[in-house]
């Protein structure tokens, strides 16, 4: 690793840590009103201990499985509307003007409808998650198969290939990449809307928590669950990279040890 | 007169909605079985749009292509073509040996093992070796239009028709090519279209030139060409022979 590297990467971490410094001291030295704005050790003391006693981690398995479930309904509905409207024009026309209109609604607009119409438990949130996680993966699956380059439809055509083989072997694989890239971005939303849903309503679940903890006066606690989002979103992130990586092997680069040869 | 294997009657081919664009104005030639025809004409004269139209993946806007005496209107079976940028053809995702089985899917009738064999086969044959487990962008561009042709040899195609197939690769890489492409059709007895603005390529290559006029383009020669079934790139392209057609192909352009 060159220098230059090893100092940013260094430095990235370095910013995060002389945040939390500054923090620890606004709430040691009363700067900030502790009550309010608890000292970052304390918080970590408190996310210890919830983690421990399975508390938050409780939470997180009934949120996560709400966010997964509505990821995946969304993203599925998205790249099969997506890949469709990317290759016949005539669906495109028939779909495009509703789903544009509706793609600038925030989603946690809908919640309230949305609590009427499907209550207040699991059904509801991961409706509203697979809204959210719809609109990115459609918008990237539907340009990508647009600008799948005519030089492999016609390579699909001479060989005489059926419409639903040329989607499975020629044209969802090209646009993987930009499909995955959705992806990635509706996970952020899923985890988002998962929690802010739990807010608003129900019982159960990590944002349902986070709203008790103020409540009880529960500081400490409180801003415990706001950090633990930003971990768990972490891992998540980098768990979908790593698998982006592992499934397009030819998109991120072939190892090394192949090389590169000129025969004759 | 008897009926030729591939015949193109008449091609008009337009363009555009409100300003029509006279891609064609008529082109007509014949083509028997096992024939190595080559169709050259300056640049931008229509031949990609020509070849596409034999290949039935553009319909002419009149004039038909018949091959074995039924019109074509859509890709037939028997017939593949090969393209001139062979990085947007070949498929990014699969390797070496998958691309060239991938003509193989369509066909029901191969078992996995048999359609791997097949491919490795005519791999050998554009020689590519050692090269299966690679991915297309690792190899040069000389060795991926081989894996191109190769995949679409192994379809076993009566007819292979070549859409410029050398022009993406450097002159000494072009040579080598034409002369593979020549050992497998006499191999292999495909009947050959192959595009080409480069005059002395398509003389080297073939046993019948059809020289086609600039935009809107018109057949202007139809040239039988007797050099021999042995070419060899230095002492046929010296051949009182080759060099009087030479002549004759140029001129026909140039008016």
């Amino acid at each position: 690793m060159s220098l230059t590297t090893l100092v940013s990467h260094r430095a990235g971490t370095g910013t995060v840590l002389l945040l939390l410094a500054t923090w620890e001291a606004l709430s040691r030295f009363h700067i900030a009103p502790s009550q309010f704005f608890p000292p970052v050790t304390t918080i970590m003391a408190a996310l210890w201990s919830l983690t421990v006693s399975l508390e938050l981690v409780q939470e997180y398995v009934v949120t996560l499985w709400r966010a997964g479930a509505g990821f995946l309904l969304g993203a599925a509905a998205a790249i099969f509307l997506g890949a469709l409207m990317g290759h016949y024009r005539s669906i495109f026309n028939l779909f495009e003007p509703l789903l544009e209109a509706l793609r600038p609604i925030p989603t946690v607009a809908l919640i309230p409808a949305a609590i009427l119409l499907l209550g207040i438990e699991s059904r509801m949130k991961i409706f509203i998650v697979a809204w959210a996680c719809f609109f990115p993966v459609w918008v990237n699956t539907m340009e990508s198969i647009r600008s799948v380059d005519s030089e492999l439809l016609d390579t699909a055509r001479t060989f005489k290939f059926t419409d639903p083989a040329i989607f499975v072997k020629f044209l969802l694989p090209c646009a993987a990449p930009g499909i995955f890239t959705g992806m990635r971005i509706s996970l952020a939303f899923a985890l988002m809307l998962s929690v802010v849903s739990e807010m608003v309503a129900g019982d159960t679940g990590v944002g349902h928590f986070l709203i008790t903890a103020e409540d009880a006066f529960q500081i400490p606690q409180m801003y415990a669950t706001v950090f633990s989002l930003a971990g768990v979103g972490y891992v998540l992130n980098w768990l979908f990279v790593t698998i982006e990586r592992r499934a397009m092997p030819w998109h991120y680069g072939v190892p090394r040890s192949q090389g590169f040869h000129e025969v004759l | 007169m008897t009926d030729a294997f591939l015949e193109v009657q008449d091609l008009h081919v337009e363009f555009g909605k409100r300003e029509r664009l006279v891609a064609i104005e008529s082109v007509s030639f014949r083509v028997e079985k096992g024939e190595f025809v080559s169709i050259v004409g300056p640049s931008g004269c229509g031949k990609t749009t020509l070849l596409r139209c034999v290949g039935g993946l553009t319909r002419p806007t009149s004039g038909r292509v018949l091959l074995d005496q039924k019109e074509v209107v859509g890709p037939p079976k028997g017939m593949v073509m090969v393209f001139q940028d062979y990085s947007k053809s070949l498929l990014p995702w699969r390797r070496v040996l998958a691309n060239v089985t991938l003509g193989l899917e369509s066909l029901k009738d191969l078992s996995g093992s048999q359609r791997v064999d097949r491919a490795r086969r005519y791999l050998d044959a554009v020689n590519i070796r050692g090269f299966e487990n690679y991915y297309p962008r690792q190899l040069s561009g000389g060795m991926q239009q081989r894996v191109a042709i190769a995949r679409a040899l192994a379809y076993q195609p009566d007819v292979l028709l070549m859409d410029e197939p050398f022009a993406s690769v450097d002159a000494q890489t072009r040579c080598e090519l034409e002369d593979m492409l020549q050992k497998i059709w006499r191999q292999f007895g495909q009947t050959i279209l192959f595009i080409t603005h480069d005059i002395e390529e398509a003389i080297y290559l073939a046993t019948k030139v059809v020289v086609v006029s600039a935009r809107p383009s018109k057949t202007l020669d139809t040239i039988s060409i007797d050099l021999g079934p042995r070419r060899d790139q230095l002492t046929t392209r010296e051949n009182r022979q080759f060099l009087e057609l030479r002549h004759r192909v140029y001129r026909a352009i140039k008016e």
